[in-house]
């Protein structure tokens, strides 16, 4: 198995590396800053269908055996699947964090992830705009540049950096939901950061620059590759009520210790409970 | 007419003098972001932390402007704290020193945090210099002359209503007690109307964001003017817009602020302020 993986690592690599130069491309054009919906979103599309056609093609082309999980639009051939199988599946996300990709903010990711047998074996994340490249093959750790990474050992909140998805709160269904919980996990953390970016989030824990994060609902592909990372680098991630990670339903809290994790996993049971945000509570 | 009328190459001096000061200490800052464990004191508030390259910056910053410039006073964060005197400002030339805002980014290696340095006279906001070394971003403006990073000239989006804006807002200031619900409800008001929320743990490169049309606006009340006065300077040269909440003068003394990329848009986001602190029933529907 570990040959199958090295070999596939060494195949992806330079197609990561690529894959990030083209992102770059897109990253880099000025004429994007005019709406942020709208035409400029077609810019989005543009780069996203490069990036995700790049990888495919090359993909397939080497090993048409191979599955990717997609969006039902994007299963324009038999290789497309929304179900996890014991076959090579790789899980890519082409441009996370696109709202940056717009506005120049340099939090944006190609995420490429590799399952065999319903397990993910590799991960590579690449944050051109930092030129931050990282990768990890199960049971061999965790890498930023080449450089072994690993997770902060912070136990407590009060010390802690953490990350949360900020920008939810202009989802009206969650918005309450969401400010309940940023209230009480936001209000015992050192820092409560927002980038608005799930893969360079991801990564951001594995290297040690976040104590911890949590999201929920996002797609497979914006955190299986991350979700190797973080362990590979040392760090606990589980569903955010402490059940296992589901790499097909991704919700879940990393943190680089497992005090930390459950610190915030009380928090967030102790938001839900609220009715509403109270004035002066702790 | 005030005692202190600058001609432009004083000023151009000031600033100048004051780019290259900021520039030389990216190494010393370099050097403790690039420690494999941080060392820091947590100060009076444990989200509050200092290390010694901040007093180590602020003491080269204070030598160097004070030796080019012995008529200029300093205002700098490390030295209010360790005198505990509110500073109060003249007409003089005075520097308004940050030597790393961002610190809790700056101990974690997360490429937001910076040196920032503004200058003020007969109390006018006049120069502006914000250096993030580890993203090898230099923000740099002086008055009527534009706003640059690493050079290049740089100016706010067009950007108008919330409902098209990013809007940057430090969640973290939910901590004091005093300004909790203030916060917890402007931050709900402006998140849940806006694109999208981003929160970078440091005030100064915030105003360069907002500068460089990165981000649409950013609102922020109860903190010291070093953290806020270079980056006004480089917003307004970048063309964009500096009011006090309320809507009246912005005073880099008491900075309470909401700036933008468009004067619709810092008005649209004063009267969401001003709707959010009528909220009293806190569900939000």
């Amino acid at each position: 198995m570990s040959t199958e993986i090295e070999e596939l690592y060494n195949f992806i690599y330079p197609l990561a590396i690529r894959a990030g130069e083209i992102l770059l491309e897109g990253y880099e054009r000025k004429e994007k800053n005019v709406d942020i919906k709208g035409a400029f979103y077609d810019v989005v599309t543009d780069y996203d269908n490069k990036i995700e056609q790049y990888l495919m093609g090359e993909i397939l082309a080497k090993y048409p055996q191979h599955k990717f999980i997609g969006e039902e639009e994007t299963a324009k051939n038999n290789n497309v699947s929304k179900e996890l199988t014991d076959v090579p599946t790789w899980i890519i996300d082409p441009i996370d964090g696109t709202s940056n990709f717009i506005k120049q903010i340099p939090h944006v990711s190609v995420s490429i992830g590799l399952s065999i047998n319903k397990q993910i074996v590799l991960g590579i994340m690449n944050n051109p705009a930092q030129g931050k490249l990282y990768t990890a093959k199960l049971g061999q750790g965790a890498f930023c540049n080449g450089k072994p990474i690993h997770v902060s050992n912070c136990e407590r909140l009060r010390d802690a950096n953490v990350a949360y998805e900020v920008s939810l709160l202009h989802v009206h269904k969650v918005a309450n939901k969401h400010i309940k919980r940023i209230y009480h996990v936001g209000l015992h953390a050192r820092r409560m950061l927002a980038y608005s970016c799930v893969v360079d989030e991801l990564c951001m824990v594995a290297a040690g620059n976040l104590d911890a994060f949590y999201i929920e609902d996002m797609y497979p592909w914006d955190c299986a590759a991350g979700s190797l990372l973080v362990r590979e680098a040392g760090g606990v991630v589980t569903h955010p009520f402490g059940g296992p990670f589901d790499i097909m339903k991704p919700d879940l809290i990393c943190a680089g210790t497992e005090e930390l994790r459950k610190e915030i996993e009380n928090l967030l049971r102790k938001a839900d409970q609220e009715h509403s945000v109270g004035s002066g509570e702790v | 007419m005030s005692n202190n009328t600058i001609s432009e190459a004083k000023l151009k001096e000031y600033y100048e003098v004051a780019l290259d000061l900021v520039q030389k200490c990216g190494p010393m800052l370099m050097e403790g972001y690039r420690k494999p464990k941080a060392d820091f004191t947590v100060k009076a508030d444990f989200y509050d932390l200092v290390t010694v390259y901040d007093k180590q910056i602020e003491d080269a910053l204070t030598a160097g402007l004070q030796t080019a410039f012995p008529e200029s006073l300093i205002i700098g964060e490390e030295e209010s704290a360790a005198t505990e005197r509110q500073a109060v400002l003249t007409d003089a030339p005075t520097w308004i020193i940050d030597p790393i805002d961002g610190t809790t980014n700056f101990v974690h290696r997360i490429p937001h945090c910076c040196i920032s340095v503004g200058l003020t006279i007969n109390k006018e906001l006049v120069v502006g210099i914000i250096y993030n070394p580890p993203a090898n971003e230099l923000f740099s403006a002086w008055k009527g002359h534009g706003a640059y990073l690493n050079g290049q000239r740089i100016h706010t989006s067009k950007v108008t209503t919330i409902k098209q804006a990013v809007v940057a807002y430090e969640i973290s200031l939910i901590h004091a007690a005093a300004v909790r619900d203030k916060n917890v409800k402007r931050l709900y008001k402006l998140g849940s109307n806006a694109t999208a929320t981003r929160s970078f743990g440091s005030g100064a490169l915030a105003l360069c964001y907002v500068a460089t049309g990165q981000c649409d606006t950013y609102h922020v009340e109860d903190l010291k003017p070093w953290d806020i006065a270079a980056g006004a300077v480089i917003l307004t040269e970048a063309g964009g817009t500096i009011y006090h909440t309320k809507g009246g003068k912005f005073n880099v003394m008491k900075p309470d602020l909401v700036c933008a990329s468009t004067d619709e848009l810092a008005k649209n986001v004063m009267s969401l302020i001003e709707e959010a602190d009528q909220i009293t029933e806190y569900t939000f529907k």
